[in-house]
């Protein structure tokens, strides 16, 4: 069996072993063991402050431009850990893609909005394959119909919804293989929250997609796995409960598990 | 008790109610006449200040245009070709402003070219690249207060390090130089300023796509900064030609009645040749004063308009 195959076979996409991640001397999350599975999409829950959010960073090496932030541990990505020596974070977010809390598009063009990414790592296209890879992108986020017409339009003319798919569409552009999401649909209206999901059905055929979400709902109905984190008494986050979303949402194991998507806090 | 007295009662208490909660509610909004007239005093002071300021501004502009063209009062017009073509002379009648305006355009133009791009790096490595250490925290006291030096310190500095060591005398090369030490902390302080103010989700967007450092800065900080960047650097600029202290420490001359022919070249601007002509004791020459003052105010006017054409312009297309 060659490499190839081995990776052919590994399930997962992303795999964090003891990982835990420090901001300064405060130790933030702890001992994380996490795989996530090819084509699924995950979901992390828990309490502000539980850590999810910097488990998420920490997937595609955000957490590298906050000065104070170290992470011990691994984070398998192919087999190989991405915090190894000689790995550059360049590299692992382009194939680990994100998407913001808060629609973050440049005030460049729609069209701009979604060759940046292609632009920024040396994909010599031609005008026709860039034209292609934009439409495509677009599409893929569900927002071609609705912007074919003013391509040159400013991406901060759009609607909340729209834009965080615009956000999508810049992320699919560079064609990665995780797509992680922080919060995406927090600032969005109900129905943008919809087609967000929706879309997020679509991609899983492509992509492995992480998500962060405060909303249980949103985990019980739009995701695979579900992984619930809690703050323990020294305030580091960790992971209580992993598992396939039914059996989080309807037959946990952890009692603090069970407290919490009853609404008991949080 | 009957039904009829208890309603009674009730009302009555009812009635208290209300009268003690609109005592409450007068009591809370006590000597409302004076506070509105407290707002309106320092209203009239602000306008006040406002008039006097621009009053005084306009006074001395129209009596600058007055003495250099006589278009109010009469008398001669100072403004003519002949200033804009000859050079000083002791006779007010053949002096013009010749080498001092092509003085302060070389001066400036090469201070910008200078300090534009020091500034900048330097801000965009104090922004988006430095550690935050003892020595960049050093480094940024430092240059905050850089900006707030006397400028005949610069001058000073000029003399000693650009005419001296470096051996190029009293040049246009030398002016520059010390105008340009004079403008780049404001610089640096301004375009760090506009490069704070981009927001940081921009900055992740560019990461998270997998930019560099770099490309995340020329293409996503820059263009955001850049009309911010622009304003600040020309204000500095502005500042830069009004100096005389700094050039007439290093000994830019007063009088020089030809064309700089290179950058080593003595040169005057015109400030220096509006002090010189100021000094004088002939009234006429304090008519050509003005008539410089005015082309002074003239060439700030048109690089001011230039930043805000900059900053319009950068502004439209991202």
């Amino acid at each position: 069996m060659t490499v190839h195959d081995l990776e052919q076979n590994n399930p997962n996409a992303l795999e964090a072993r003891n990982m835990s991640v420090y901001y300064g001397p405060f130790r933030a999350v702890k001992n994380v063991n996490l795989a996530i599975e090819k084509n699924r999409i995950t979901a992390l829950i828990g309490p502000s402050g539980c850590g999810k959010s910097t488990v998420l960073r920490s997937f595609n090496r955000m957490n590298d431009l906050v000065p104070s932030a170290r992470v011990e541990g691994e984070v398998l990505f192919h087999g190989e850990n991405i915090y190894a020596p000689g790995v550059d974070p360049v590299n692992v977010r382009r194939r680990i893609g994100m998407v913001f809390q808060k629609p973050n598009p440049f005030p460049k063009s729609i069209y701009e909005n979604v060759a940046y990414g292609p632009r920024v790592n040396g994909w010599r296209l031609s005008k026709r394959e860039m034209d292609e890879l934009v439409e495509r992108s677009l599409r893929g986020a569900a927002l071609w119909d609705e912007v074919k017409d003013k391509l040159n339009q400013n991406g901060l003319s759009l609607s909340g919804g729209q834009q965080q798919r615009l956000c999508i569409a810049r992320a699919l552009a560079i064609e990665p293989e995780v797509i992680l999401m922080d919060e995406p649909c927090s600032a969005l209206d109900p129905i943008s929250t919809l087609k967000i999901e929706e879309l997020m059905f679509e991609l899983r055929r492509n992509y492995t997609i992480v998500i962060v979400t405060h909303n249980m709902q949103q985990a019980s109905r739009a995701s695979d796995y579900t992984a619930f984190f809690l703050m323990d008494d020294d305030r580091a986050g960790q992971l209580i409960e992993y598992g396939p979303t039914a059996q989080i949402f309807q037959n946990p194991k952890d009692e603090r598990t069970e407290q919490y998507i009853s609404g008991r806090f949080g | 008790m009957s039904t009829q007295e208890r309603l009674r009662d009730d009302a009555k208490e009812a009635a208290e109610l209300i009268t003690s909660i609109a005592d409450t509610v007068d009591r809370g909004s006590g000597n409302l006449k004076w506070r509105h007239f407290k707002g309106t005093i320092l209203s009239v002071l602000g306008w006040a200040s406002i008039i006097f300021g621009l009053g005084v501004l306009a006074i001395l502009i129209i009596d600058v245009i007055n003495r250099a063209t006589g278009i109010f009062t009469g008398g001669q017009n100072w403004l003519t070709w002949d200033f804009f073509n000859n050079f000083d002379s002791r006779f007010a009648q053949r002096a013009g402003a010749q080498a001092a305006i092509v003085g302060t355009l070389y001066t400036i133009s090469l201070t910008i070219l200078f300090a534009f791009p020091l500034g900048v790096a330097a801000a965009i490595h104090l922004e988006e690249y430095a550690n935050d250490n003892w020595f960049t925290r050093l480094v940024e006291i430092n240059i905050s207060n850089l900006a707030a030096v006397p400028s005949i310190i610069y001058g000073l500095l000029g003399l000693q390090v650009f005419a001296r060591w470096l051996m190029l005398g009293r040049s246009i090369i030398t002016g520059a130089l010390t105008l340009a030490l004079l403008v780049v902390p404001i610089i640096i302080v301004a375009s760090r300023e506009s490069i704070r103010a981009v927001p940081l989700s921009l900055r992740q967007a560019s990461y998270a796509l997998g930019a560099t450092r770099w490309q995340t800065t020329w293409y996503v900080v820059l263009p955001q900064a850049i009309g911010g960047i622009l304003t600040g650097s020309i204000l500095a600029v502005s500042r830069a030609i009004g100096e005389t202290a700094p050039l007439i420490t290093i000994g830019a001359l007063t009088f020089v009645p030809f064309l700089p022919r290179n950058l080593f070249d003595i040169f005057t601007v015109l400030p220096i040749q509006i002090f010189n002509w100021t000094s004088r004791t002939q009234d006429d020459f304090r008519a050509l004063a003005a008539a410089g003052i005015v082309v002074m105010l003239a060439i700030l006017l048109t690089i001011n308009a230039l930043a805000i054409y900059l900053r319009i312009r950068y502004q439209k297309r991202y």
